[in-house]
């Protein structure tokens, strides 16, 4: 008896072993202490001040400003080392909005690298190719409540900032204004010298600083109050003021 | 003999369990994609084959108001099946009176459909799913939101676990609406016997004078409404106003030549499908008749294809009976769909 739950035991475990041929092979890891990590920090300004939605911020002009959402889609990091060999990180997008102050990137072979690089937005073939339809629900470029696409049009959103504008500091808010871009065109390229050697086991570290003042930059705000694709000349601006606004260190 | 049997008992359910999606899908009868005679390849996709229990899933779905802001409206409140997926409100209502921007279209064929909305800008039938469900002055939810809602209910999570052997999910709702959608093939018109099957005595005389204006070179229908879809889907400003409130293509590409342009329709089942134009200004088939005739109002981005031209009235009422010839009375109202 014992020898037939034995070979039966056996054959339970070959046959589920056998039965199902697509069951993916075992992910072959390499231990942390073989390599090292990269890590995001991220520090939302409004100047000086700490930001953070729902909070009153004045502009150099004098106006007040509320935002009600904040948010933009961080990822397709690349190191680069000396050779201008490219370690990429798939699947590192992340959705930021005031909450969100870190990233666990991912990891990376331990040696000298010459440069990191990222986009603020999403790359284009993701932003071409594929919708938020086509990811899992848990997926930073799947659908959201709040949500990142235009639903008449492919293509994500790549920041989109809403909130209110009190023209005159008199505590009533007048406007309210929405800034949506997306569009491969309007993709923000970070980078950063890093010339640095990177142990095993170490963590680089990048910090990101977003300084939401500097989108209003050059913004005529009694008229300047959307951009959902258009108009191009607010779009513009928008663009030329997230460069200022993201800051790499 | 009784542990071998138990033992013959677990061999069988572990291997059923460990490939429960192999085993289920094979149980299912598969469905074939008919390509009707005249007709290309469609558009189809890998990651969406269709079965006839997904197809079942996305026509409930497609008219259940479940995935409408306030439960009101659903797909089908405004593609409504008796006529041919199309309103005869020229703007349809949305939830809270909210109204739509443009005419709803009719939906037929849509496997053959390169791209969605009247500008063009949704790539594929997923994807254009997302569209009604939250344009504010639609269905104005969250796609999240509806999901959830599907999620809170039992009939659904059964339904999508038969389908898809998993939850109701932003993908899974999407794909189950774009098989319904992609079902719905119309290909049973006098058009498609006389033109596309080769059936010359399809056409009464009279319905044949009005397809030889169609494509005549003086009226020129054909250009923009050609092939067996009876669109070419570019984008034409046809000229129907001086001055464009809705910039049609425009609101896509931002260029001031594509204001006022707008997806040339496919003119299947169009005796069903009125009223006619972007923003269903055009009440019957005669207007639209007499409108081409006229030559347009002279907008900057109107079509040059759009000249004018003179018609009796014998042979408006021809081409009107032409017209009516690309109705496909097994489509229009049909249980199945």
């Amino acid at each position: 008896m014992k020898t037939l739950k034995y070979g039966l035991f056996t054959a339970l475990i070959a046959l589920s072993a056998i039965s199902c041929e697509d069951d993916p092979d075992p992910v072959v890891t390499t231990t942390t202490e073989e390599k090292a990590s990269l890590h995001l920090h991220i520090d939302h300004k409004f100047n000086t001040d700490n930001f953070s939605l729902d909070q009153n911020f004045t502009l150099t002009s004098g106006e007040v400003v509320k935002f009600s959402t904040a948010q933009f889609y961080l990822g397709n990091y690349k190191l680069m080392d000396d050779a201008q060999q490219m370690t990429g990180f798939p699947d590192s997008y992340l959705l930021v909005d005031p909450t969100v102050s870190h990233q666990n990137i991912g990891e990376m072979d331990a040696k000298h690298y010459h440069m990191v690089m990222l986009n603020m937005g999403v790359d284009s073939t993701t932003n071409t190719d594929f919708q938020p339809i086509d990811f899992a629900d848990s997926h930073a470029l799947a659908a959201k409540v709040n949500n990142m696409w235009w639903s008449w049009n492919a293509g994500y959103i790549f920041f989109k900032l809403e909130g209110e504008i009190d023209h005159d500091a008199d505590g009533t808010f007048d406007d309210v204004f929405e800034y949506h871009i997306g569009t491969n065109a309007n993709r923000l390229d970070l980078q950063k010298m890093l010339h640095k050697d990177v142990a095993a086991g170490e963590m680089l570290e990048l910090d990101l600083t977003v300084d939401y003042a500097k989108f209003f930059n050059g913004l005529d705000l009694s008229i300047d109050l959307q951009a959902h694709m258009g108009p191009p000349a607010i779009v513009a601006s928008l663009k030329a003021n997230a460069a200022l606004a993201f800051t790499l260190d | 003999m009784r542990i071998r049997f138990l033992i013959g008992l677990a061999l069988v359910l572990i291997v059923f369990t460990q490939c429960k999606d192999e085993n289920q899908t094979v149980l299912e009868k598969k469905y074939i994609f008919q390509v009707p005679m005249g007709f290309s390849e469609p558009i189809l996709r890998k990651d969406n084959p269709i079965t006839f229990s997904k197809i079942a899933l996305g026509k409930k779905l497609f008219f259940d108001p479940i995935l409408s802001l306030d439960s009101s409206i659903s797909c089908g409140s405004c593609h409504r099946p008796q006529f041919a997926f199309s309103d005869p409100n020229p703007i349809s209502p949305g939830v809270k009176g909210k109204i739509a921007l443009r005419n709803a279209p009719s939906l037929s064929n849509l496997a053959w459909h390169p791209y969605f909305f009247a500008e063009g800008g949704s790539p594929n039938l997923e994807a254009q799913v997302l569209g009604p469900v939250e344009d504010q002055n639609e269905m104005a939810f969250s796609i999240v939101k509806a999901v959830n809602r599907l999620k809170d209910n039992s009939t659904y999570n059964q339904l999508f676990q038969e389908v898809f052997l998993d939850s109701p999910s932003v993908y899974t709702t999407t794909r189950a609406i774009a098989a319904f959608e992609r079902s719905l093939i119309s290909s049973n018109s006098k058009f498609d016997k006389y033109v596309l099957e080769g059936d010359k005595a399809a056409f009464t005389p009279v319905e044949k004078r009005g397809y030889e204006l169609f494509i005549s070179d003086s009226l020129k229908c054909n250009t923009c409404h050609s092939g067996f879809m009876l669109t070419d889907f570019s984008f034409q400003n046809n000229g129907i106003y001086e001055i464009y409130e809705d910039p049609g293509r425009a609101r896509l590409t931002l260029n001031d030549t594509d204001r006022g342009k707008f997806k040339v329709p496919s003119l299947r089942n169009i005796a069903f499908t009125g009223p006619y134009m972007h923003d269903g200004s055009f009440k019957n088939l005669e207007e639209i008749i007499d409108h081409y005739a006229s030559g347009g109002k002279n907008h900057e981005n109107q079509s040059r294809k759009i000249q004018g031209f003179s018609i009796s009235e014998e042979d408006k009422i021809a081409l009107v009976q032409f017209l009516q010839c690309l109705t496909d009375s097994v489509f229009i109202g049909n249980e199945v769909y």
